[in-house]
C-alpha cells in the first residue's frame, strides 16, 4: 500500500474473529474483486501521476531563472524516483528487469513483499516526500520566488491533484479487504479519518507562511484543502460496487449449483432407477444379460453427465458414434483377453445422432463389444451406417470380431443375451442379425424411427471412410462447395 | 393397445415395452404396441402424421436437451384427445409444482412412478384397456380438491403480474429488488407476500408433508415472509420460469373438452 503524505504506520497483523464459511466466501469475493479493480486503477494511476508531475514541473521550470534550476531539479528528483518505484510496483512483470540492476535485488524483494498489504512501502514514502518537495516549489516555507500568480496557482493545483490521486489509492486499497492479512481494528478506524487528516495536512502545507505563497488566491486554497472530502464519495461508490459484486457472485454460484444438480438428477436418475427397478422385479425374473447391459449404461451415463456439466457451451446436440465409443472404451478395457489390435470404426461415425439413436447405439455398442471381448477377440470392427443399404429407413450398427465362433445352431439362439434387444428393436422394423462367414462373426443391429421423426443425414461426400459397400462414383466431382459435417480421418473422399 | 411414451430416456419406453411383451395380451387379444419419442418437439412431429394412440405415458422433465416440460406434451395430447398417464421419476422435490399444474390444467388419467415396480404400470395399462377408472393412487396428492374456494394452484400462482413477482423472487430476496425486477410497486409486493404465504405453506404441506407453520405475527410480517417465499421460489424455479406456465397463466391456452377417460371401445 502506498502513502502519498508519507506518514509511517506500524503493521500489526490481527486475527479476524471466527466466522462462518459463507461470510468467508463473501470476503474472498470482495477481496478478489478489490484486487482486480485496484490493479487496473494503480496502473492508470501511475500514468496519471506521471502526467501530473510532468505538468507541475512545467510552470516551475518555465518561469524561473536559470539559477534556480539546480534547486528545482534537486527538489523534483525524489518524486521521480518514487514514481519509478511506483511503476515497478504496479507493473510487476517488469520487476525482474529491475532486479538485473546491481544492488536493486533487495529493493525488488521489498516491493514484492508489500504488494496487497496495508503497509508502508518504499515507493509510497519516496512519492510522499517527492510531492511534498514539489509542492514546496510553489508554496510553503521555500517557494520559488518570482513566479506569476497563474503559474504558481497552476503548479499548486497540479501538485495537490497528484497528492489527491495518491492518497485515494490509500483509501481504497485492496489491502483493506484482505482476507489473509486483515488490517487491525485500529487501522480500520483510522481509515475513516484519513480524509479529515489529509485536509489538515493540506491546510498546514498551503498556509501562506511566506509572501510568495500568499499570492495563491484564497478560494483556490480553500477548495484544495476541502478536496480530500471527496474521498468519502469515491469510497462509497467503491463499496457499492463491491457489494454488487458479492451479490452477483453468490447468485451465479447458486445458479450453477442448481443447474449441476438438476443435470445430475435428470441425466442419471432415469438410468439408475430403471436398473434398480429391473433388478427388483420377480415375475419374470430379470435376465442377467439385460441387467448387465443396464448397469453398463449407468457407468457410461455417469461419464456423460460429468462431461455435460463441464461443457461451457450448452449445445444440446447429441454426440456421434465415435463419442459413444470414446466414453465406452475406458470402461471395457479390462475385458480384453490377451493382446489385441485397436478397434476400427467405419461409416458415419462422426455424424451427430438424434437422442434416440444415440442412446440405442450406446447400449447396443456396449453389449456387442462385451460379447466380442468375452469371445477372446483379437480384432474388432465397428461399422455404423445411418441408412442401411438394403433398407434405407433403418440405421445399421454392426460389430465384427474374430473371436470364438458361435456353437453350431446358436446363430438364432433365443437364449443369447441379445434377445431382449431383438424384441425392442423389432418394434421399429429392425432386429438383431447374426452372421458367421468363417473368419469373422458379424452381429448387426438395425432399427428405424417412429413415423414422422426425421433423422439428420450426412452431407453427400462427407463419409469418413469408404467402406466395402461404397462404390466410387466417377461421374461426380467435388468442386461444388459443400458444408462438411465431420472432419476426414484419413483424407480420402468418395 | 397402441401406447406412446414421451420421455427423454429410451430406457423408459424399452422397460415398458419389455414388460408388456412378456405380460399376457389384452382382452381384445391384440398385443400391445409401444412407441416412444424423446421430447415434446418430437411428439409434435409424430402427432402430425399418426394420432392413433390409445394411451400416452408422459414424463414431466426432459433434461437439458429440451426447454419444454411435460406440460407442453400434455397440452399436445389433450388437443388430440389421447388419454395421458404422468410417469415421473421422482415425485417429490422440485417436480411437485409441475405435477400440481399438470393435474390442475389437464386432468391426466393417473400418476405412475418410475421408482416403483413396472408391474404397477402394466396394471394401469390393463385397467385402462378394460375401461376401469383408476383407484386412489399417487395422483390424489396432486388432484385439485373438490370443494369450495379456488384451487390451490390458482391461489399460489395468481395472475401474470404475480407470476412476474414469483420469477423475481427466484433471483432476489429483498423487497425493493423484487419490486424493481418485476416492475411493480412495493405495495403490490406487500400484498403479494400477504396473499401468497398461506397457499405456499399449504402447497409444501401437500407436496412434501411439511407441517404448516403458524402465521408470523407482529409488524415484521412481510419481512418475515419474504425469506421462506424466496426459498420456495428458488426450489421451484424451473416451474415459475417455465414458458408453458406463463402461457397458461396469461390465458393463451384454453382447455378443450373435459377429461379424456379410457374406454374399452377404442
Amino acid at each position: 500500500m502506498e502513502w502519498g503524505s508519507g506518514k509511517p504506520r506500524r503493521r500489526r497483523p490481527d486475527r479476524r474473529p471466527p466466522d462462518d464459511t459463507w461470510s468467508d466466501h463473501n470476503a474472498d469475493v470482495v477481496f478478489e474483486t478489490a484486487i482486480h479493480t485496484t490493479h487496473t486503477l494503480w496502473r492508470w494511476g501511475c500514468w496519471v501521476r506521471l502526467a501530473l508531475y510532468g505538468a507541475a514541473a512545467v510552470p516551475a521550470v518555465a518561469w524561473s531563472p536559470a539559477t534556480q534550476l539546480p534547486r528545482i531539479v534537486l527538489m523534483l528528483f525524489p518524486g521521480v524516483l518514487g514514481l519509478a518505484l511506483a511503476f515497478g510496483h504496479s507493473f510487476s512483470q517488469k520487476l525482474p528487469l529491475l532486479g538485473r540492476i546491481p544492488a536493486a535485488g533487495r529493493l525488488v524483494g521489498h516491493l514484492r513483499s508489500v504488494r496487497e498489504k496495508a503497509a508502508v512501502d518504499a515507493s509510497g514514502l519516496l512519492e510522499g516526500l517527492g510531492i511534498l518537495l514539489a509542492t514546496w516549489l510553489f508554496v510553503g516555507p521555500v517557494p520559488l520566488p518570482g513566479l506569476p500568480v497563474s503559474a504558481r496557482t497552476a503548479g499548486v493545483v497540479l501538485c495537490i491533484a497528484y497528492n489527491w490521486e495518491a492518497v485515494l489509492q490509500a483509501v481504497i486499497d485492496a489491502g483493506w479487504y484482505s482476507v489473509t492479512a486483515a488490517p487491525s481494528h485500529g487501522m480500520r478506524v483510522f481509515r475513516r479519518f484519513i480524509p479529515p487528516a489529509h485536509c489538515l495536512i493540506l491546510v498546514a502545507c498551503l498556509w501562506p507562511w511566506t509572501a510568495p505563497a500568499a499570492e495563491v488566491p484564497a478560494q483556490a486554497v480553500i477548495a484544495l484543502c476541502l478536496s480530500p472530502l471527496l474521498y468519502y464519495a469515491v469510497w462509497a461508490m467503491f463499496a457499492a460496487m463491491l457489494r454488487a459484486a458479492v451479490h452477483s457472485a453468490v447468485a451465479q454460484h447458486r445458479l450453477a449449483r442448481l443447474n449441476s444438480a438438476s443435470a445430475v438428477h435428470s441425466m442419471l436418475k432415469n438410468s439408475v432407477s430403471v436398473l434398480a427397478r429391473y433388478a427388483e422385479q420377480d415375475d419374470p425374473p430379470p435376465d442377467l444379460g439385460h441387467l448387465r447391459s443396464l448397469s453398463r449404461e449407468v457407468l457410461v451415463g455417469i461419464e456423460e453427465t460429468r462431461q455435460a456439466i463441464m461443457k461451457v457451451d450448452s449445445d444440446s446436440q447429441f454426440g456421434s458414434l465415435r463419442e459413444v465409443w470414446l466414453r465406452l472404451e475406458p470402461l471395457i478395457e479390462y475385458a480384453w483377453r490377451g493382446p489385441h489390435q485397436e478397434c476400427e470404426l467405419t461409416g458415419d461415425v462422426d455424424l451427430p445422432l438424434t437422442s434416440t439413436d444415440y442412446q440405442r447405439a450406446r447400449s447396443l455398442l456396449s453389449d456387442l463389444m462385451m460379447n466380442a471381448l468375452k469371445a477372446r477377440a483379437r480384432r474388432v470392427r465397428i461399422e455404423f451406417r445411418i441408412q442401411d443399404g438394403a433398407r434405407p429407413q433403418l440405421c445399421l450398427l454392426r460389430v465384427s470380431d474374430d473371436g470364438e465362433r458361435f456353437p453350431p445352431g446358436a446363430a438364432r439362439n433365443p437364449l443369447t443375451s441379445l434377445k431382449v434387444q431383438d424384441i425392442l428393436l423389432g418394434r421399429y422394423g429392425g432386429g438383431i442379425d447374426v452372421e458367421d462367414d468363417g473368419r469373422w462373426k458379424h452381429i448387426a443391429a438395425r432399427w428405424g424411427c417412429p413415423p414422422g421423426i426425421v433423422r439428420p443425414l450426412p452431407h453427400p461426400g462427407a463419409e469418413s471412410h469408404p467402406g466395402p459397400r461404397q462404390r466410387p462414383d466417377p461421374g461426380r466431382r467435388d468442386d461444388v462447395p459443400q458444408a462438411r459435417s465431420a472432419p476426414h480421418r484419413d483424407g480420402k473422399r468418395v | 393397445m397402441r401406447i406412446i411414451v414421451v420421455d427423454d430416456a429410451v430406457a423408459a419406453e424399452d422397460s415398458l415395452a419389455l414388460a408388456l411383451a412378456t405380460a399376457p395380451a389384452g382382452p381384445g387379444g391384440r398385443p400391445h404396441q409401444v412407441m416412444g419419442v424423446r421430447s415434446p418437439r418430437e411428439l409434435r412431429q409424430i402427432l402430425a402424421v399418426d394420432r392413433g394412440f390409445e394411451l400416452a405415458m408422459v414424463d414431466m422433465d426432459f433434461g437439458p436437451g429440451s426447454p419444454e416440460t411435460g406440460l407442453v406434451a400434455l397440452r399436445l395430447l389433450d388437443a388430440v384427445n389421447i388419454p395421458c398417464v404422468v410417469w415421473c421419476a421422482d415425485i417429490d422435490e422440485n417436480r411437485g409444482l409441475l405435477l400440481l399444474a399438470a393435474f390442475h390444467y389437464f386432468e391426466p388419467w393417473a400418476l405412475a412412478s418410475k421408482t416403483g415396480p413396472i408391474a404397477d404400470v402394466t396394471g394401469l395399462v390393463t385397467a385402462m384397456e378394460q375401461g376401469l377408472r383408476p383407484g386412489r393412487g399417487l395422483a390424489e396428492r396432486y388432484r385439485p380438491a373438490r370443494g369450495a374456494g379456488p384451487p390451490l394452484l390458482e391461489r399460489l400462482v395468481g395472475n401474470a403480474t404475480h407470476l412476474d413477482i414469483w420469477r423475481a423472487l427466484t433471483v432476489f430476496s429483498s423487497r425493493p429488488d423484487v419490486a424493481a425486477r418485476a416492475k411493480v410497486a412495493e405495495s403490490t409486493v406487500d400484498r403479494f407476500l400477504q396473499d401468497r404465504y398461506a397457499p405456499m405453506r399449504e402447497a409444501e404441506h401437500r407436496l412434501v408433508g411439511a407441517s404448516p407453520d403458524l402465521e408470523p405475527t407482529g409488524d415484521e410480517r412481510n419481512r418475515a415472509r419474504i425469506a421462506p417465499l424466496h426459498a420456495f421460489a428458488v426450489r421451484h424455479a424451473n416451474f415459475f420460469r417455465d414458458r408453458e406456465v406463463e402461457q397458461i397463466v396469461r390465458g393463451r391456452y384454453r382447455r378443450g373438452s373435459g377429461p379424456a377417460a379410457g374406454t374399452a371401445a377404442r
